[in-house]
């Protein structure tokens, strides 16, 4: 990668102009992180009175805890489907884009939306659009005899939440995929087609594979946003509910510490959490790096 | 082995001007043949048509007698070679050799003969399992050479094969080309815009401007007896100097005159014109020498007389010095006849 160097004449200058931004950092980032680390390994009274040092006992009862390992698979169903919806979505949207590139830049400024809206704005719009009592999506499912109530039925919670946080990340990937199959020479298709491969196998056998390190890349950021990201639109649809079908693992920090006061157990989850986030990331940046290599 | 045929193609890209304006032409079984003409012609178009890379919008074209108008471009039995290769890049060059003959359902064992043969005659044995991005562009321009021949097509499409390599491997490869095309007899078109190139490779040559066909023939003949000023002055390096005939003295433009009548422009190649007086009949020109451009065996002499630039050129380095007054001679039998008004050469008179 370049960089570009920049020769400051002053020696206090670059920190000076460095430092608005790690005081942000540590504020912000690092000093609750730490807290976080200190807090998992404590044990506090509901009244905040006493706090006790513990080691390891939060982590080990948490693996212990049936609700939490119910929250791990229910967050693993959640990413996976999240990921492979919304890429596979943007990846035909962006397929059928690059088909017709000159009318394509009214079809992308309509795709890139969604991405736009805050998390919560799409949840509320998703649980109207499925509320079971005043929304369109129920009324209209009712014809095809699915009783739809996702109050009640943990499938139906499910559905709604991973509909609505894959159709806001289906802008983000989009732009990535359109970008990706732009940057894959036309004549290779061209070379492929005279070759004898039909369109599918072009596909399949030229462009994907050369769309790789694109797809990777969103894979990663995917299964992130899935993660991390999804906690407004979770809090505006399901709350967690029913029965804890939709308490993933980041709604759980949530849930756990600040309305069930357990502050100990949620930092210890936030710790696991943090750990995930760090290897996603290092592995995201270590094939960014080399991601030119076919 | 095909021949490709030709009727009346046109071309209108979407949204665009005619580009191909009823173009008519006849490839033989086994010839290579030549597109050549400026940039922006329509040579690509021409080709990427027979490829069936693009739609014909008018005329039909035949390979092998069969009209290909609606025919996939798998299915015509082509193989093509690109300008920039269009090697995959995922694949080794094994897999860029085979990628064709495993679509089409070949057997294994005639996969690997057949890889195994083109790789050998194009020298690209060691290579065949690094991927192409670590290959010279040479080695390159030869792997999508392969991929070409593996297929043994009833012919090949080339599109300026060789125009991203430095001169010398470019005259190699030319050398190379033409020797494999005698050897497989393969129906073949080949694109430039290099005429050394076209006049060296061509069995029949196609001179091309702004979408229509201007002449057709081996490049000796169009070097010999070009059909319009396009090609007269296309064709030959450095090339024709035209000049008016109103620009020559009375005597000898009724002289010439009597040549080709109706004829108001004059032709001259570089290399007929001499500065030694020959037989008596030469027109004698007198010349002031403004630049010399030594070119290893030869030299190009660029000369003023009157108002009119030409060049010369010269066996050798004669001794000439920038500035000097020279007399140059025209051998009149040596001379092209050409209408200006139509463009077209002028028949002789004889
Ligand atoms: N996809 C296209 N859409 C519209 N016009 C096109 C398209 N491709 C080519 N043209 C036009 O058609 C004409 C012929 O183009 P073509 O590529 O065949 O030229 P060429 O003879 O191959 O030139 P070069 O030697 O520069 O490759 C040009 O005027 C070009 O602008
Ligand atoms: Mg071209």
């Amino acid at each position: 990668m370049q960089t570009k160097r920049t020769i400051f004449p002053n020696r206090v200058l670059p920190y000076l102009l460095l430092t608005p931004q790690m005081l942000i950092t540590l504020i912000f980032f690092i000093w609750p992180a730490g807290q976080a680390v200190k807090s998992s390994f404590e044990r506090e009274d509901p009244f905040g009175f006493k706090t006790q040092f513990i080691w390891f006992q939060n982590y080990t009862k948490l693996f212990a805890d049936p609700s939490y390992l119910n929250s791990v698979g229910r967050t693993a169903v959640f990413a996976v489907s999240v990921t492979v919806i919304s890429m596979s979505v943007s990846l035909l949207l962006a397929i059928a884009v690059n088909r017709l590139l000159r009318t394509g830049r009214i079809y992308t400024t309509l795709l890139v939306w969604p991405y736009a809206v805050a998390p919560v704005v799409a949840g509320i719009l998703w649980w109207f659009m499925f509320n079971p009592s005043i929304g369109i999506l129920p009324y209209l499912l009712s014809f095809a005899g699915i009783d739809w109530n996702h109050r009640v039925n943990a499938g139906n919670a499910m559905t709604l939440i991973v509909l609505a946080s894959s159709w806001k990340q289906i802008s983000y990937n989009f732009l990535f995929f359109v970008a990706g199959l732009q940057s894959v020479p036309q004549s290779l298709s061209e070379a492929a087609a005279i070759d004898g491969a039909g369109p599918f196998k072009r596909f399949w056998t030229i462009i994907f594979p050369l769309l790789s390190p694109t797809t990777f890349f969103l894979m990663i950021v995917n299964i992130n946003y899935a993660m991390f990201d999804t906690f407004g639109t979770i809090d505006a649809t399901t709350s967690g509910g029913p029965a804890q079908s939709t308490n993933i693992l980041v709604y759980k920090v949530y849930s756990d510490g600040f309305l069930g006061l357990n502050i100990g157990s949620s930092s210890a989850q936030s710790v696991l959490l943090m750990g995930i986030v760090i290897v996603l990331t290092v592995i995201q940046f270590r094939w960014v790096e080399r991601r030119v290599q076919y | 082995m095909a021949t490709i045929d030709l009727v009346d193609v046109r071309k209108t890209y979407p949204g665009g001007a005619e580009v191909i304006h009823g173009l008519d032409l006849a490839i033989a079984d086994g010839e290579l043949l030549v597109l050549v003409g400026p940039s922006g012609c329509g040579k690509s178009t021409l080709l990427r048509m027979i490829a069936g890379l693009e739609t014909v919008t008018g005329g039909t074209i035949a390979i092998g007698e069969r009209p290909v108008n609606k025919v996939e471009p798998a299915d015509r039995d082509i193989a093509m070679v690109f300008q920039n290769y269009a090697l995959y890049p995922h694949m080794s060059v094994r897999g860029n050799l085979e990628y064709g003959l495993k679509n089409r359902n070949t057997p294994r064992d005639v996969i690997d003969a057949r890889v195994a043969e083109a790789a050998e005659m194009l020298e690209i044995t060691p290579f065949l399992d690094r991927k192409p991005r670590q290959l010279s562009g040479g080695q390159r321009q030869r792997v999508a050479m392969g991929r070409a021949l593996v297929r043994q097509p009833k012919a090949f499409l080339f599109d300026e094969p060789l125009s991203n390599l430095d001169a010398k491997l470019r005259g190699q490869m030319r050398i190379e080309i033409k020797r494999l095309q005698r050897a497989l007899k393969t129906t073949s078109v080949y694109v430039t815009h290099d005429q050394m190139e076209a006049m060296t490779l061509a069995d029949r040559l196609v001179v091309m401007n702004s979408g229509r066909i201007e002449q057709v023939g081996t490049p000796i003949e169009l070097y010999e007896r070009p059909a319009t000023v396009f090609v007269a002055g296309f064709i030959g390096s450095p090339p024709m100097n035209f000049i008016e005939l109103g620009a020559f003295p009375s005597d000898v433009q009724s002289s010439l005159s009597r040549q080709a009548t109706g004829a108001d422009l004059v032709g001259v190649r570089p290399e007929t014109i001499v500065f030694e007086s020959p037989d008596s009949d030469a027109i004698r020109l007198e010349c002031q020498i403004e630049l010399i451009e030594p070119v290893g065996a030869e030299s190009h002499v660029h000369v003023r007389w009157n108002e009119q630039r030409l060049v010369v050129e010269c066996r050798g380095h004669p001794g000439f010095s920038e500035g000097q007054t020279q007399a140059f001679y025209l051998n009149p039998s040596a001379l092209h006849f050409f209408d200006q008004a139509s463009g077209q050469a002028s028949r002789a008179a004889s």
